[in-house]
């Protein structure tokens, strides 16, 4: 065999077996790292699946205020001003009817109740059910379609800011 | 067992099966890198790298596409490649080979070795590539097609570049010596 064949036979690995023992080390320690990468990966997807939804669902809460302080500042400027003694009643109501447990959603401000909820009350002889029974007649008078709905035995809501700005109470409360 | 049937094992997950494969094909894909990268300790990892890229990637081979020496090479001349690019302005020259022959012999063939090494550290990667696989691999030019993705107008142009690099470096240092 010429230098040229031998000079090109020359490159070999010193130990075989050493380098398959590497190679199937590297194999493993490449594997255990890929498996923690995937859970890696899953915690970092939930982490941003949660900062997402909750970013949306904070939007989307804002968004509903939003539209509500809207609503709720359009009607107070085609609402006439209403005077002080009425607004107080007004208020003293309101705050009756959340001693009485009939708000739902602070935040909203939302008044939610049903004829069961009434009866239970006077069931308990609760030292709220006349003004629970003053705001139904009002209900009545001014909400019709909102007193059909109880009469019917079903949940009513109230915004308890629309009732504030709402001057045509203060002709029932007195 | 045949080399196939290892194949087939290492696809389903076997790593004894790829084991043997490594012991198999250890000295080739080492060899390759060797004469790409000129550093025994650096080809002896990026062979390490290629079969584990391999072991990463083995139900990609298609048995019908080609040989899986092949299939082997293209990875281990990508990785090796890479390298090169990145530690281009180096040129190193071999560590010590073991040699079983009589130290003179030893020493007369590490020479060798060197100045061939010597020599194609001055070729681009894309002519030391093609000089290795052809001429020191000795591949034909349909696997070096395959291997390298090069077409044969490219791989006939670098290879009539580095062989004449070569020679001109070799007589260079022979002049001098």
């Amino acid at each position: 065999m010429n230098n040229w064949e031998e000079i090109k036979k020359q490159p070999r690995l010193r130990d075989v077996n050493r380098f398959q023992q590497n190679v199937l080390k590297a194999i493993e320690a490449d594997e255990k790292n890929h498996s923690k990468m995937v859970w890696w990966r899953i915690a970092a997807s939930v982490i941003v699946l949660l900062a997402v939804g909750s970013f949306t669902w904070l939007e989307f809460e804002t968004y509903t205020l939003r539209t509500n302080i809207l609503v709720l500042d359009n009607y107070s400027k085609k609402a006439p001003e209403l005077d002080m003694q009425c607004q107080y009643q007004i208020n003293d109501l309101i705050e009756s009817l959340k001693k009485a447990g009939f708000i739902i959603d602070s935040r909203k401000n939302a008044i939610q109740f049903s004829r069961q909820d009434v009866e239970q009350l006077k069931d308990n002889n609760s030292e709220y059910i006349s003004d629970i029974k003053q705001f139904l007649v009002v209900v009545k008078e001014i909400y019709p379609t909102k007193y059909e709905q109880f009469s019917a035995g079903e949940m009513v809501e109230f915004n308890a800011w629309h009732l504030q700005k709402d001057s045509r109470l203060c002709d029932w409360i007195r | 067992m045949e080399i196939n049937q290892l194949i087939h094992k290492s696809q389903k997950g076997d790593q004894n099966a790829f084991g043997k494969l490594v012991l198999m094909m250890g000295d080739y894909v080492f060899s390759v890198v060797f004469r790409l990268v000129n550093n025994e300790l650096e080809a002896e990892d990026i062979a390490q790298n290629v079969f584990v890229k391999a072991w990463q990637n083995i139900n990609k081979y298609n048995e019908a596409k080609g040989k899986f020496s092949t299939w082997l090479y293209t990875i281990a001349t990508r990785i090796a490649l890479d390298h090169l690019k990145t530690n281009h302005a180096q040129i190193n020259l071999p560590n010590t080979i073991e040699s079983d022959d009589d130290i003179e012999k030893d020493l007369d063939l590490k020479l060798l070795g060197e100045l061939l090494n010597t020599a194609t550290g001055h070729l681009s990667p894309q002519q030391k590539l093609v000089f290795v696989l052809r001429d020191l691999e000795e591949m034909d030019v349909d696997e070096v097609v395959q291997i390298t993705g090069y077409s044969e107008k490219k791989i006939k142009d670098n290879l009539y570049v580095a062989r004449k690099k070569v020679k001109e470096v070799l007589s260079k240092i022979l002049k001098v010596g």
